[in-house]
């Protein structure tokens, strides 16, 4: 959510309606966590508190803020975050639903499966599932639009689809990272292995422009890569 | 125009600096561009033993706001043997003028170990070149940011486009706290 050179405890205000007030304690981010997406209002008051007015929700700059050692609690992961994004910039519910909780007691929504890194994107939590979607085919390739690989990582650098038919043909999508580069391949209809022409981790998308597909619909065809 | 503080926040061995752009931009996502931009410039200037420790981006007029995304360029790029930095203490200054402001000196830190002849920064054509790639940038994209006193309610800042830069010379140290000493706690031996 934020950077830090020391860790604390002090109060956060969810809304600009409710005065009710949380104890927050600031820890580090496991190992694997993702970045929040977007822009957030519950941001460290250290780098507005010469500013003379309170925030109306957020960081409460005239509450007292205890250091504290900054130790992850056990448990969490960071993959995910509970509710809508917009909440974070506009504000929490004054009656919102209640979270559901885990076993340990925090809450279910936070954590998604582990998150992935790897070293085309370091620093960067990815999802273990992908989806590539191939679009404006050309040719043969149009009947191909819209045509959807969901791609699961293996364990190790690869996220691979299952078996499926595409255009009549068992294919496979592969895509891969290889010494800091991403590359893709699908078996059956026969896109060979293909450097990404645009990557971006965050937020994370992968693009192939105009590969050929050489088995069954020819011709070539775009290929996206986003996270589920 | 929102305005916005894009802090970039490096590493060099155990210690560690940080960097903020001012820069009007009309988003949160424009700004960070613009950030990273910046940041790759600079580490055109930096040696390998430099690193990307985080980054964020905040408007400064709304409270508590935080951006955080990947930048393109994480570590640093001037390649000359023995591609690490020189002495922590000393800095490149650049003066940062904005009409008849002349201040917001900045002061590069990690400056590159092989070009210290004699203990004395002596930089060389092509990290010149990359110096006034990086300062041309902050007179194309960066303002200054000037504190408004008093301010209630936003803006809390006026920022001024900077109209030219100077370089100040070389071998200054910072002004203040020394680098290289440890911050915060220290664990008892």
């Amino acid at each position: 959510m934020d950077y830090l050179r020391t860790a604390y405890k002090t109060t956060f205000r969810w809304n600009q309606t409710d005065p009710h007030t949380s104890t927050v304690r600031w820890y580090r981010a496991p190992t694997g966590a993702r970045i929040f997406p977007g822009q957030h209002r519950f941001g460290s008051a250290n780098y507005s508190r010469q500013v003379i007015p309170e925030s109306p929700f957020g960081e409460q700059k005239t509450a007292a803020r205890t250091w504290d050692r900054g130790n992850t609690t056990p448990g969490i992961h960071g993959t995910n975050f509970c509710g809508d994004p917009s909440l974070y910039i506009l504000g929490a519910p004054v009656l919102g639903s209640p979270i559901d909780s885990r076993a340990d007691g925090q809450p279910a929504c936070c954590d998604g499966p582990s998150a992935v890194v790897v070293p085309c994107c370091p620093g960067v939590g990815l999802s273990q599932h992908m989806r590539a979607v191939l679009t404006n085919g050309q040719g043969l390739a149009a009947l191909l639009d819209n045509y959807v690989f969901d791609l699961f990582w293996d364990g190790n650098v690869t996220w691979s689809s299952p078996n499926q038919l595409a255009c009549g043909i068992t294919s496979q999508a592969n895509i891969v990272c290889s010494q800091g580069l991403w590359f893709l391949t699908v078996s059956g209809i026969g896109i060979g292995v293909a450097q990404a022409t645009t990557a971006v981790c965050q937020p994370f998308r992968l693009f192939w422009s105009q590969r050929l597909v050489n088995v069954g619909c020819t011709g070539p065809i775009d290929i996206t890569v986003t996270q589920v | 125009m929102p305005r916005f503080f894009g802090i970039v926040f490096y590493q060099q061995g155990r210690g560690g600096w940080s960097e903020v752009y001012p820069i009007n931009s009309p988003s949160y996502t424009a700004a960070f561009t613009i950030l990273d931009q910046a940041n790759t410039l600079r580490l055109g200037l930096a040696c390998a033993d430099v690193f990307v420790a985080g980054n964020r981006i905040s408007d400064t007029d709304v409270l508590r706001d935080s951006f955080i995304g990947t930048l393109t360029t994480s570590q640093g790029q001037f390649s000359l043997a023995p591609n690490t930095s020189g002495p922590a203490d000393e800095t490149y200054r650049t003066l940062v003028q904005a009409g008849q402001l002349r201040r917001g000196t900045r002061h590069l830190h990690a400056l590159p170990a092989g070009l210290f002849v004699n203990g004395t920064f002596t930089p060389s054509s092509p990290w010149t070149t990359q110096y006034n790639g990086w300062a041309a940038n902050l007179v194309s994209n960066i303002s200054l940011a000037t504190k408004i006193r008093g301010a209630m309610a936003p803006p809390f800042y006026t920022f001024s486009a900077i109209t030219a830069t100077a370089n100040r010379g070389n071998g200054d140290r910072k002004v203040g706290r020394p680098f290289g000493l440890p911050r915060g706690r220290r664990q008892i031996v």
